[in-house]
Parts: C-alpha cells; sequence; structure tokens
C-alpha cells in the first residue's frame, strides 16, 4: 500500500483520485448527515451519534475500496444498518445506503458484485420496512442507488481497462526498445562477423606475401583498409538503423570479398528486382551470414548466390561445394532464422552445389508485392 | 500571445470539443435532475425538499456518465491537456456547499435560486475549454430565468423554476450538438483543402 502510494505521489497523479468518476470525491456528501447542524443546534447525543457512526463508516468505507473483494459485502451491508439506525434521528444518514451500494458496485469480481446488489436491494427493502420509511423515499433510495451503482461499476472497468492498456503500451515500448537493442546487436554480429573474417583472411595472406611478394602484400593491406572503412559505415547505418543497402551492392560487394579469398562466386540476381527496403535488407543479412559461414566453416571452392520467384514466394539461395554442416545451426544462423521470422520470413538449410556442401534458401513469401523480375 | 499561440490553443479546444462529443450527456443528466425536482416538489415540503436535492446533486455526474454512450459523448475518454480546467471547474462550484447549506437551513424558499445559480458557475469555463459559445450563453440565461422567477413568481420556485433550469440544459445540449456538427464541417473542409493543394 505504502509502495502504491509512494508510487502514486511521485508520479504526480495523486490528483487523478479526486476525479468525479473515482469513488473518493463522493465522501464530500458526508456532510449531509451533519446538515442539521447548519440550520439549528440538534441534541448533543444526535452529534455524538453521528460522529461514531462517521467514523465507523470511514473505516468500513476505506476498507472495501481497497479490498474489493468478498470482504466488501459484510462492509458495506454494515454500512446500510449504520444508514438505517441512524435513519430516524438523522435523514441526511439516508447518505450512506448510497455509499453501500457504491461499495458493492466496486467489487472486482462479477458474480460476487451481482451478490452484494442483490443483498443491498434485499437490505434496502427489508430497511424500509423494518423502519416505516415512505415509499416515495423508499423508490428514491432505489433509483438513485441504482444510477450509483451503475456509474460506479461502470468507473471500475473503466479504470481496469485503463490500467491494462498502460501497462500494456509500457510493456510494448520496453519490448520495443529490447528489440531495437537486439536488432543492433545482430546487425553488429553480421556486419563485424564477415568482415573481420575477410580482414583476418586478408592480414593472414598478406602476411604470408610480405617477403615473397610485397606488392601483393601491399595490395591485400590496401584492401584490408578499404573494408575498414566500408565496415565502419555500415556500423553507423547499422546504429542508426538509417539506409537498407540493395541487395544487388551487399552482394556484389560480398561476392567481390569471397572473390579475393580466392573462392570461384557466381551471382544470379535479376538486375531489375523490386524489393522493398525489408525484403532488402532481409535477404543481405542472409547473404552476409552465409558467406560468413562459408569463409569460416565451409572450405569451399565455389558458391552461387540467386535470386528467383517459385509457388512459394521470392527465394534467395546461397550454396557452396564445401564440407556441409549448415543444418547444425550454430548461434549465428538460430539469430538469423530469428531475425526473419520477424519479417514473416523463413530459412532453410539443404544441400549445396553438386549434392555437396550447404546451401541457405530464404523465403520471402508471395503476396507481398516483391519481385525478382 | 502570438497568433500561433492563439490558432494552436484553439485547435487544442476544437479538438477536445470533437473527442468529447461536447460532454452533452452531463447537460442532459442536470435536465433529467432538475425534472426530478421539480417531480419531487409535488410530495415535499421545502425542508425536505432543499435536503433531498442536496442529496440528488450527487446523481448528476454519474447519470452523465452511463449516458456517454447513448448520447455519443465519451466525455471521459478525452485526454486533453485542458480537460483539467474543467475538473478545476467542478471542483470549484462544490465549494459552495456550506453556503448552500445555510441558505438551505435559514431559507429553504430560497433553495431553488441558491442551487440554479450555485450549479452553474463552471458552464463558463467549460466553455471556454470547449470554445463553445453556448455554454457561456446557458449560464447567462439561467442566472437571468431563475432570478427572475424566483422573484415575479414565488408559487412556481419548486416546480416552475426547475422545469425552466431543465428546459435551458436541453435546449443548451441541442445548442452544442448543432456547434459541434458545424465545427465537424469546418474540419471536414480544412482536410479537403489541405489535401486539394497543388503541388
Amino acid at each position: 500500500m505504502k509502495a502504491r502510494l509512494q508510487n502514486v505521489k511521485t508520479q504526480g497523479r495523486w490528483w487523478r483520485h479526486l476525479s468525479p468518476h473515482r469513488p473518493w470525491i463522493y465522501l464530500v456528501y458526508l456532510v449531509l448527515p451533519f446538515a442539521p447542524w447548519f440550520y439549528g443546534v440538534p441534541a448533543g447525543e444526535t452529534l455524538a451519534v453521528t460522529i461514531v457512526a462517521t467514523a465507523l463508516f470511514l473505516c468500513l468505507f476505506v476498507f472495501a475500496m481497497i479490498r474489493r473483494d468478498w470482504t466488501s459485502l459484510p462492509a458495506a451491508l454494515a454500512v446500510q444498518l449504520l444508514g438505517f439506525w441512524l435513519l430516524g434521528v438523522n435523514p441526511g444518514a439516508a447518505v450512506y445506503l448510497i455509499f453501500a451500494v457504491a461499495m458493492m458496485a466496486r467489487i472486482r469480481d462479477r458474480q460476487w458484485q451481482r451478490i452484494g446488489l442483490a443483498a443491498w436491494l434485499a437490505a434496502l427493502v427489508a430497511g424500509c420496512l423494518a423502519t416505516g420509511v415512505p415509499w416515495l423515499y423508499g423508490l428514491a433510495y432505489l433509483v438513485f442507488g441504482a444510477i450509483i451503482a451503475a456509474a460506479t461499476a461502470w468507473s471500475a472497468r473503466s479504470e481496469e481497462r485503463e490500467a491494462v492498456r498502460e501497462e500494456m503500451e509500457a510493456d510494448a515500448a520496453a519490448r520495443a526498445v529490447e528489440a531495437e537493442r537486439q536488432r543492433i546487436a545482430r546487425d553488429l554480429h553480421d556486419l563485424l562477423g564477415h568482415t573481420l573474417s575477410v580482414v583476418t583472411l586478408k592480414a593472414d595472406l598478406a602476411n604470408r606475401l610480405f617477403d615473397a611478394d610485397p606488392e601483393r602484400a601491399r595490395a591485400e593491406l590496401a584492401a584490408i583498409q578499404q573494408i575498414g572503412r566500408d565496415a565502419l559505415a555500415e556500423v553507423r547505418e547499422a546504429v542508426t538503423g538509417l539506409r537498407v543497402r540493395p541487395l544487388a551492392e551487399v552482394a556484389g560487394e560480398i561476392a567481390g570479398r569471397l572473390r579475393d579469398a580466392g573462392l570461384e562466386v557466381s551471382l544470379d540476381l535479376p538486375a531489375d528486382a523490386n524489393l522493398s527496403d525489408m525484403a532488402a535488407g532481409a535477404f543481405g543479412m542472409v547473404v552476409r551470414e552465409g558467406a560468413t559461414n562459408v569463409l569460416r566453416h565451409a572450405g569451399a571452392r565455389r558458391v552461387a548466390i540467386s535470386l528467383h520467384t517459385d509457388a512459394a514466394g521470392l527465394v534467395l539461395t546461397l550454396a557452396d561445394d564445401g564440407r556441409g554442416g549448415a543444418r547444425f545451426a550454430g548461434r549465428g544462423l538460430d539469430g538469423l532464422r530469428q531475425r526473419l521470422a520477424e519479417a514473416g520470413m523463413t530459412l532453410h538449410t539443404a544441400r549445396g552445389l553438386d549434392g555437396r556442401g550447404s546451401a541457405l534458401r530464404a523465403v520471402w513469401p508471395a503476396g507481398t508485392g516483391d519481385t525478382a523480375s | 500571445m502570438t497568433d500561433d499561440f492563439k490558432t494552436q490553443l484553439q485547435n487544442v479546444k476544437d479538438q477536445y470539443y470533437l473527442d468529447a462529443g461536447g460532454g452533452i450527456s452531463l447537460p442532459v443528466a442536470g435536465a433529467i435532475y432538475w425534472i426530478a425536482l421539480a417531480a419531487l416538489s409535488r410530495y415535499l415540503p421545502p425542508a425536505d425538499w432543499a435536503l433531498t436535492a442536496a442529496a440528488l446533486s450527487g446523481m448528476i455526474f454519474p447519470l452523465g456518465l452511463l449516458l456517454q454512450k447513448p448520447l455519443a459523448s465519451p466525455f471521459m475518454k478525452s485526454k486533453s491537456p485542458i480537460a483539467g480546467v474543467g475538473l478545476l471547474s467542478v471542483m470549484s462550484i462544490n465549494m459552495l456547499w456550506p453556503v448552500h447549506f445555510i441558505v438551505l437551513g435559514i431559507s429553504p424558499d430560497a433553495a431553488p435560486l441558491s442551487l440554479a445559480i450555485g450549479m452553474t458557475l463552471h458552464w463558463p469555463v467549460i466553455g471556454w475549454t470547449y470554445g463553445s459559445r453556448v455554454c457561456l450563453i446557458h449560464a447567462i440565461a439561467r442566472v437571468a430565468a431563475v432570478s427572475v422567477l424566483w422573484y415575479a413568481f414565488p408559487e412556481g420556485r419548486f416546480d416552475v423554476l426547475p422545469l425552466t433550469v431543465a428546459a435551458l440544459y436541453l435546449l443548451a445540449a441541442g445548442g452544442m450538438r448543432w456547434e459541434l456538427g458545424r465545427l465537424r464541417r469546418k474540419k471536414g473542409l480544412q482536410a479537403t483543402a489541405m489535401t486539394e493543394q497543388p503541388a
């Protein structure tokens, strides 16, 4: 309770509890039992009884407003009894009958709420008969009580829906932040994983050629320099999420690096492919991850990258003729599969070129407007 | 105050008015309250009527909540930054209760006048938040009408006066509905003009 109060205070929302659709502000109507003292001086006993009754009412009311469960039922009935008992000496005590119905209407469980309201109605009829309340007053209490019950129940449900909505919004915001964080992490992994693999290969080559062929070694070092610059730009784009590069550009660059590493690369990407940013970005990730795995694990001599359309949709395939084993997915492929699933795509592994090696097949479903030609 | 700020403020008010559907379920609830009081005057002596009027006033807002959907005026849904001004004005009129009770006690005959005027004081403020002229006109008309009736027609203080207030409430609700229609048409025309602007 303390934590909740503190939470409400620090968020500066305490004033919302005084809104007319919350129950607390209606405590101002507790002035009604004291109304006779505005224009007369009733008996001291009446004042004492009214003060004690008000204190007792406040305890029961606050209890019911906090609990809002089946325990509110006896509390509300006690308030109703208090009202009828005091009605004979103080007509303003009729307000307790209305507070009682509000206490019943704020019970969270619908079944207990209905039982509570039925109990209130029964107690009202019994109380009016027992105390000889005129039929007109009884009818007024009933009509007024029904309106208050309906409005209170509506307000309570509205509060609950508002609380759920706020929680969902906060949850969605937190998930969006987490998703963005993971996107950046994966983009960095995809970019840097491939890039560092290429840099390592070229550095190793440059080291071996340093004495035997310094010109070639110098060329490899220049290529490392360029790869570093390109990777820096890609990292910046990944962090800001600003630009999605065309698939042909990404695939061309990756093909160049694979060729530099001594692989034979064939590219079959239609020049007039009409890809959305999302499709291009997703396929770009597949090419990067596939190429990284080829460089690190496959021991392949040939790689084929192609984009075509079939019944399933738009299919990007990256196949090699190496050792195979892509079907035993590592963390890179798992992460890639998850990211593609978020974009509505699927990732499959299969045998590679000439029945050897591995192939990655990423499918962008049909009907999205993206085409290979 | 710059023109930009004035325009911005007017747009906020217009949006609040549209989102809240004019909040017309509250004047309709008010009309029902005053009609009920007029009916009860046939059965209750002035002192009892006064106390009943005070007690039943707590019914107006809850009734307004229930009438939101049938009257398409979801005034509680709007999250406008100026909604709080209306809430404060409602709280302000409730600060008059100690004065009302003195009137009710000393001169129950004055109860209809005291309540009819006391419970109209928030209307100009609510009208400002909506950018509505009808609300201000209602407040002025009501004060004038009940004052004239109370002095000129003493035997009608407990039935004719409440019925007059109820009628003014219903007229105000109709007037606000008309204002909303005009505002919707104006916003619709503005939206059309914006989409048809040459490139």
